[in-house]
């Protein structure tokens, strides 16, 4: 964006926050409160509130908190929504502020749907906010998965402008941005790796889960430190009325949850585990292969009273494998996350709403791998102390202000290791000890307003303050955030956003290695911060009563000091880091279009995105631009899933998109080295990235039954199966490829190595 | 339990095990250039090796088969001009002949030379001067282990005194003879033309070294034996001293192989050298150091 273009919006956004205070103060009526299940008393997340008369409206936040000002009057009615609840409608007396407490009901089954005309969420057109999905959990229980294990984030890889990695991995690029680019909050807490078993499923046990939002552009201006994308993960409280166990029985794995009241509707616990077994079974079948991991979902809240609120959670995962495949590629790896988020809400009368986080998280990586005669071995380590503040003001009904600071010290220390493996394979380790510590300091502070100037505009608009300084480095940015929406109909909308965000730590990828193998860095004196600055422009369109959420979403993303390894970098222990990377530029655009049917017997969502992501480094690809390792032009995914009847639900998805690029010698060059060790024939690459696997496509499928039983003929729980196959036709997609010389002809050959082939699975789910 | 013993078993052997085949690939599109090495050293004829690439993906082909023939070749200097002729050898041990353009004058010392390559319809031009100094070889070792970026290895320790007067870079030469009993790269030599004659081999190092931090002070270099030997195997080793063209165009060359060996690195694109985007290649002065005779102990 023109450097003129950008000062502009800065001014104009600074006048607007300047006049925020004068334009809001009005002598109106306040409603506020909680929103919640009434059986569980668990806060719903993102629930709509209608005034239908005055046709305005607010959702409920991540605390399942709202407030909406409206002028006074002798009653005014206030209708609550919440996807798979039934509609409450509240009545309002007077003039007074009031602090309300919703409990809404869970439909016992869409086919019995009750449908109330307005009651359904209509954020995707009324809100100026784009980019922006939240992710039903029910969705995500329903679609099938590898092995039964239901995963947050393979469901996140079939939403438009979201691409998945390779073959199995539950890693998700955004809007052409680099793994790295993705920040992963769980109650807040950042999870660096939010995978398990070599990425194949995600670390979040959704039976602990709330909420799970996708931010993809538009960003708000609470949220920062990432260029593409915010994942933002709310883990349940815990029920507080009743005692509930919930579990599962998959083909690797069990799980349980516990949770229930401390003091019944002031307190509750969740606890939730989840375990591998697989691992007992592969003991008797392999020797050089192991899979082992868990996690722990635990939190804690006391209601101190009805204006302030405590919570404790805690996420503890690990992962312990090791794996033999094709082309002598072998893989062991010990990895794990745990955070620790202590948090604070609290009233100041009833239009300000406060969350107050002390945040902890401690990841590391320890990974070895081999392939051919090679291996490498890395160790990354983080911890990060977080404190956090934010404030949500609603001054009228027009006004929705946030605003908020937070400070991190991050603690990071990578190292690695690539060489030959030694004729006695006396591998050199990492001693984490050891490693040099990078410390550093990130803060920011931040003010956004979501203004609804008139029934048909409203624009959200924001100013984030990122600071960081470490490793020689001082940074200090200034990102203007402005979403805005314009309505042309009840039911349809258009909307425009432009954000620029900044990020100091980063993921330095490998192109080359078959197996993840990269290395977290924070920004330096040498490393820059990355920058992206997105446009983007949607048109939004509800049909049968938001029924049906349809919207195509154009966008375009450049991306400054993006890093790479420099060619030929081979990583030693003593090498330093900074002195290997290399710094370019990307740019990224696309088109998607995203259908989205959310009620009835059949749900589900159709996603196309047409995207190109190209990046540009001076010291690579002769200085020419190529495309990134993460551009796949096509991406197609279909989710959906059919009630039956009561008992059966049938599910399936299917994805398909380019290959990934890849790179090839173009030619060959004869080199007269008289006896020299290697062969005299060298590659010529005339590209970067000038070739693709081939194409990925899958289809899963599985069906549930459900039922309530009595056990023991005395206590009553729900219990389900769930069959299901990953990959159905067993499309051998591509995981890598490599090439060797035919021995006959002396041609060079191509090979690809595919992983997963068609897997059945089955689990077993209950409910008490 | 049998029964589910036997369902996991299967499970998790379909899980572990990868499959692969073999694929066809979209060949990259490919515009064939050339490949030049010119060597230049006082008190020798000039030879320069002018080759044309292929695309990777093409039909086998012999590396004599590679040769551009009806090139106009000259080296000249202010005091010269050499036309060069294609000529070749006969290498036994590959069995084929190896071409190249040699010159008739020998190279004079302290000369700046000027190559210019005439072939289909294209000129490549690049110069050269003769004024280096080659290092003096102080002494010669052996290890059994020893470790570095290319992995443990046996080595050759050798120990010279860096030219102070220049900037330089250095590779490793040794002469020595083989036969079909030696082992090239752990591979045994395989050659009808060769019989029981042994021949001589100029062993070159895969690496190459420059003096930076190290001006006028002794230099250690560990290189790791291209070919086999027994207790007693007697070669010559020497230095070659070369000016910066050479040491760049084959220190991608190293550092592409280890990218290719070794799939933890990023690939290395050859880089335009001194004749252009046409050609990849050099033109360089060499001298080489006196030969230190090295006689392995084990």
């Amino acid at each position: 964006m023109p450097v003129l273009i950008k000062e502009k919006i800065l001014k104009s956004l600074l006048v607007l926050i300047f006049l925020m205070p004068m334009v809001v103060f009005a002598q109106k009526t306040t409603i506020s409160g909680y929103v919640k299940d009434v059986s569980s008393k668990e806060v719903l997340i993102s629930a709509s509130v209608m005034v239908p008369k005055l046709k305005i409206g607010t959702t409920t936040n991540q605390y399942g908190y709202f407030t909406i000002t409206i002028p006074s009057a002798d009653t005014s009615l206030i209708v609550f929504s919440y996807n798979g609840y039934l509609p409450v409608v509240k009545k309002i007396f007077g003039n007074k502020n009031t602090l309300l407490t919703i409990l809404m009901r869970a439909e016992a089954n869409s086919l019995n749907e009750v449908v109330v005309q307005a009651n359904r969420n209509e954020d995707n057109v009324k809100k100026a906010q784009m980019g922006i999905i939240d992710v039903p959990i029910k969705s995500i229980k329903e679609l099938p998965v590898l092995l039964g294990e239901h995963d947050i984030l393979k469901t996140i890889q079939l939403l438009p402008g979201v691409q998945s990695g390779q073959e199995g991995t539950s890693g998700f690029y955004v809007r052409g941005g680099n793994l790295d680019q993705n920040l992963i909050q769980m109650d807040e807490a950042t999870v660096y790796n939010p995978s398990h078993l070599f990425g194949l499923f995600s670390t979040f046990n959704v039976n602990a889960i709330n909420s799970v939002k996708l931010i993809k552009g538009g960003f708000p201006s609470e949220y920062g430190g990432r260029l593409s994308s915010i994942l933002d993960i709310k883990m349940k409280e815990g029920n507080k009325e009743h005692f509930k166990a919930e579990g599962g029985l998959g083909l690797i794995s069990g799980n349980l949850t516990l949770q229930g009241p401390i003091q019944k509707n002031k307190s509750s616990y969740i606890v939730s585990a989840r375990r591998s077994y697989i691992d007992l079974f592969l003991k008797l079948t392999s020797k050089s292969t192991s899979y082992r991991f868990y996690d722990l979902n635990a939190k804690v809240n006391y209601e101190l009273g009805i204006k302030d609120h405590l919570f404790l959670s805690l996420f503890k995962g690990n992962d312990n494998a090791a794996y033999t495949a094709a082309n002598s590629l072998n893989y062991g790896t010990n990895f794990g996350n745990s955070t620790a988020t202590l948090r604070w809400n609290h009233l100041y009368g009833n239009k300000i709403f406060s969350n107050t986080s002390l945040i902890y998280n401690d990841y590391h990586l320890q990974l070895g791998t081999s392939q051919n005669s090679y291996y490498q071995v890395l160790y990354t380590g983080i911890k990060d102390i977080n404190a956090k503040t934010d404030f949500t003001a609603t001054p009228s009904t027009k006004h929705t202000i946030k605003f908020g600071a937070s400070y991190t010290y991050h603690t990071l220390y990578p190292g690695a290791i690539s060489a030959k493996i030694p004729k006695k394979n006396n591998r050199i380790a990492i001693n984490p000890d050891s490693l040099t510590k990078r410390y550093s300091n990130e803060a920011a502070f931040y003010i956004n307003d979501d203004y609804q100037l008139s029934n048909t505009f409203s624009i959200n608009y924001g100013i984030r303050i990122p600071y960081f300084s470490g490793s020689g480095g001082t940074y200090t940015f200034i990102e203007p955030r402005v979403t805005t929406r314009f309505s042309l109909n009840n039911t349809t909308s258009i909307k425009a956003s432009y954000t620029q965000m900044n990020q100091f730590v980063h993921l330095i990828p490998s192109s080359t290695a078959s197996l993840p193998a990269d290395i977290w860095l924070t920004s330096s004196n040498k490393i820059k911060p990355q920058e992206s600055n997105q446009v983007a422009l949607g048109l939004f369109k509800n049909f049968k009563d938001n029924e049906i959420e349809t919207s195509i979403e154009v966008y375009y993303k450049t991306m400054k000091n993006q890093v790479l390894f420099k060619e030929g970098t081979q990583i030693l222990l003593n090498t330093n880091l900074d002195n290997v990377i290399t710094f370019g530029k990307g740019k990224s655009y696309g088109i998607e279009f995203f259908a989205k049917k959310n009620f009835g017997r059949l749900t589900g969502w159709a996603s196309y995105t047409l995207s190109k992501s190209n990046q540009q480094f001076p010291d690579i690809n002769f200085g020419r631009s190529f495309p990134s390792s993460f551009d796949h032009t096509h991406n197609l995914s279909l989710a959906a899933s059919y009630e039956l009847n009561k008992a059966w639900t049938l599910s399936a998805d299917f994805v398909y998109s380019t290959g990934k690029p890849y790179t090839l010698p173009a030619g060959k060059v004869i080199v007269y080295g008289d006896g020299s060790l290697y062969d005299n024939y060298y590659y010529d690459y005339t590209k970067r990235n000038n070739s693709r696997l081939g194409a990925y496509n899958r289809l899963d499928i599985s069906a549930s039954n459900k039922k309530q039983s009595k056990l023991f003929k005395k206590f009553p729980y729900e219990r389900e199966w769930v069959f299901g196959f990953y990959n159905v036709y067993s499309r051998a997609n591509p995981y890598f490829v490599y090439l060797e010389t035919d021995p006959a002809t002396k041609k060079p050959l191509a090979k690809q190595v595919s992983l997963l082939p068609i897997i059945p699975s089955v689990s077993f789910n209950f409910k008490f | 339990m049998k029964k589910t013993f036997i369902f996991f078993t299967i499970i998790s052997v379909g899980f572990i095990l990868a499959c692969q085949k073999t694929i066809s690939v979209a060949p990259p599109s490919y515009n064939n250039k050339v490949s030049i090495q010119g060597f230049i050293e006082p008190d020798s004829v000039p030879i320069v090796y002018f080759n044309e690439t292929v695309p990777y993906f093409g039909e086998a082909i012999k590396k004599n088969q590679l040769i551009v023939r009806n090139a106009q070749i000259t080296i000249s200097s202010n005091t010269s001009s050499d036309v060069l002729n294609l000529d070749s050898v006969f290498d036994k041990i590959d069995c084929q002949y190896n071409y190249f353009y040699k010159g008739h004058q020998k190279i004079q010392s302290n000369q700046t030379y000027h190559l210019s390559i005439l072939s289909g319809g294209k000129t490549y031009t690049a110069s050269a001067n003769t004024n280096l100094l080659a290092p003096t070889i102080d002494s010669v070792s052996y290890v059994a282990n020893y470790n570095d970026i290319y992995g443990e290895h046996e080595g050759v320790v050798v120990y010279f005194k860096d030219v102070s007067s220049q900037t330089n870079f250095y590779r490793y030469e040794m002469k020595r003879s083989a036969d079909t009993s030696t082992k090239k790269a752990e591979a045994k030599i395989v050659s009808a033309c060769l019989g029981n004659d042994s021949v001589q081999v100029n062993e070159i190092g895969r690496a190459v070294f420059n003096d930076i931090g190290n001006e006028g002070k002794e230099i250690k270099i560990v290189i790791e034996p291209a070919y086999s030997h027994k207790k007693g195997t007697v070669g010559n080793i020497y230095i070659q001293s070369f000016d910066q063209n050479a040491y760049d165009f084959f220190s991608q060359l190293d550092r592409q192989k280890l990218a290719q060996y070794n799939p933890f690195i990023e690939p290395v694109f050859l880089q335009s050298g001194q004749f252009g985007t046409d050609a990849i290649g050099f033109f360089s002065a060499k001298k080489h150091s006196q030969p230190f005779q090295f006689v392995f102990p084990e």
